[in-house]
């Protein structure tokens, strides 16, 4: 089946068997492996994507079902001129170690901050819940979120 | 509804219906399992609503665990099942998972199922005519066997009865971490307190991760019938919770983790009903 919707600001349209993960359609079909693939269970939020600005596990969604839909992934959160604000804070504050799980961190604070301009630590602990990482113990990753959004809000 | 009418109407027991997916997916990948039909209800717009109607909540089978934890509505009528929809899975999984999916998988944990029981939820389940009929949630998880809904059915919408002056309800759960957990224990309890607020006239109470799905028990609430907002009654209602694990999973190798994890959950449960504000 032909599969048509937006990824990062670009009309797609993709052959996909009716019964494809949409983490497969992407690495596989269409080449984005910024998403990457851990538990495949949907513990551990690695393979997170925004579709219409909510986060998703994208190893849990057919892929069928984002017919017509808008999606953001990794590779989409970059700006012309380079890492954006948050990206930029998680290198900054020692929020990347490893780096596997950091594509999936990225896509849950970024659907955060959409949703939420200025998040208490304790949002931005239950946002990244599903977010599983084993190198940082959490708190760099908080303070990054923490530290981009005060950057995107500007001068108080 | 017509087209989803239609699609039933060409399901076998070989055939999976799929809402989120959340479930489905998981289970679709361990088995190897190729249904020879997959019908993808998730963009029905129509079965995603919560709404007060005629005395009742109304909850479209498609809505989202985020949109119920955020509705207005339901914290004011339904305190267990916005505080279940908050303890699903993580914040991906709430963004997608739908309440009519974790009821039709019914697994042992779903975390509404023991809120939808202790409202007293009943299910609009529509067939391959297009007919809805209405069934008690109850009556449908005691199905024996068989998938629920059954082949060429669907879940289009629960519902439960608007909140009454001097009721409230609560849920509580324990699991290995306080997020993104598989329920070892849930319940949820409903309660109608007498007209001076000082005593329960009333009680309905759910348990789940103690049976292969939740269930209401009757014991329990009667136990609580006609007791006073006390320490007493709280000690009391621990110890028939205890009681009731205890008996329940008296062969699984969890009972004396649970017995005793119970308690905790009792005074969970306890605590907010005693502290929240009625209707």
């Amino acid at each position: 089946m032909r599969l048509n919707c937006i990824i990062n600001g670009a009309a797609v349209s993709v052959d996909i068997d009716a019964d494809a993960r949409l983490i497969d359609v992407l690495r596989d079909a269409l080449a984005l492996t910024g998403t990457k693939e851990g538990c495949a269970e949907g513990e551990c939020g690695a393979c997170t994507v925004l579709i219409d600005g909510l986060a998703v596990n994208s190893c849990l969604v057919l892929a069928a079902q984002v017919e017509g839909r808008s999606l953001l992934t990794i590779e989409g959160l970059a700006s012309g001129d380079g890492a954006n604000a948050l990206q930029r804070n998680f290198i900054e504050r020692g929020a990347i170690q490893c780096g596997f799980c950091t594509p999936g961190m990225l896509m849950s604070a970024t659907a955060l901050l959409m949703r939420v301009q200025q998040p208490s630590r304790e949002e931005i602990r239950r946002a990244l819940a599903g977010n599983l990482c084993r190198c940082t113990g959490y708190e760099p990753i908080i303070e990054a979120v923490a530290a981009a959004a005060d950057e995107m809000a500007g001068p108080a | 509804m017509a087209a989803l009418a239609t699609a039933l109407g060409r399901a076998t027991p070989a055939s999976r219906l799929i809402a989120g997916g959340t479930d489905v997916m998981l289970q679709l990948r361990a088995s190897g399992e190729r249904p020879d039909l997959l019908i993808d209800i998730s963009g029905m717009g129509e079965l995603v609503f919560v709404r007060e109607q005629g005395g009742r909540i109304h909850i479209g089978a498609l809505t989202s665990f985020a949109r119920i934890e955020a509705d207005g509505l339901l914290r004011i009528h339904a305190n267990c099942l916005s505080q279940a929809a908050a303890h699903v899975g993580s914040a991906q999984v709430r963004n997608i998972a739908t309440i009519g999916g974790n009821v039709a998988n019914a697994s042992a944990c779903a975390d509404a199922i023991p809120a939808l029981l202790a409202l007293d939820a009943d299910l609009g389940i529509v067939d391959r005519t297009g007919q809805v009929r209405r069934y008690p949630l109850r009556e449908v998880l005691a199905r024996a066997g068989g998938p629920r809904p059954g082949v060429g059915e669907a879940i289009v919408d629960l519902s439960f009865a608007s909140l009454r002056d001097h009721q409230r309800s609560a849920f509580a759960k324990v699991g290995v971490r306080s997020s993104v957990a598989v329920a070892r224990l849930n319940a949820a309890l409903f309660v109608t307190l007498d007209a001076a607020r000082a005593s329960i006239a009333g009680a309905r109470i759910a348990f789940g991760s103690v049976a292969p799905v939740a269930f209401l028990d009757e014991r329990v609430a009667a136990g609580l019938c006609g007791r006073a907002l006390d320490e007493d009654t709280a000690q009391r209602f621990a110890d028939a919770c205890a009681a009731l694990v205890t008996e329940a999973i008296a062969q699984r190798a969890s009972r004396p983790y649970k017995q005793w994890a119970i308690r905790g959950l009792a005074d969970d449960l306890w605590n907010a009903i005693r502290g929240s504000p009625t209707h």
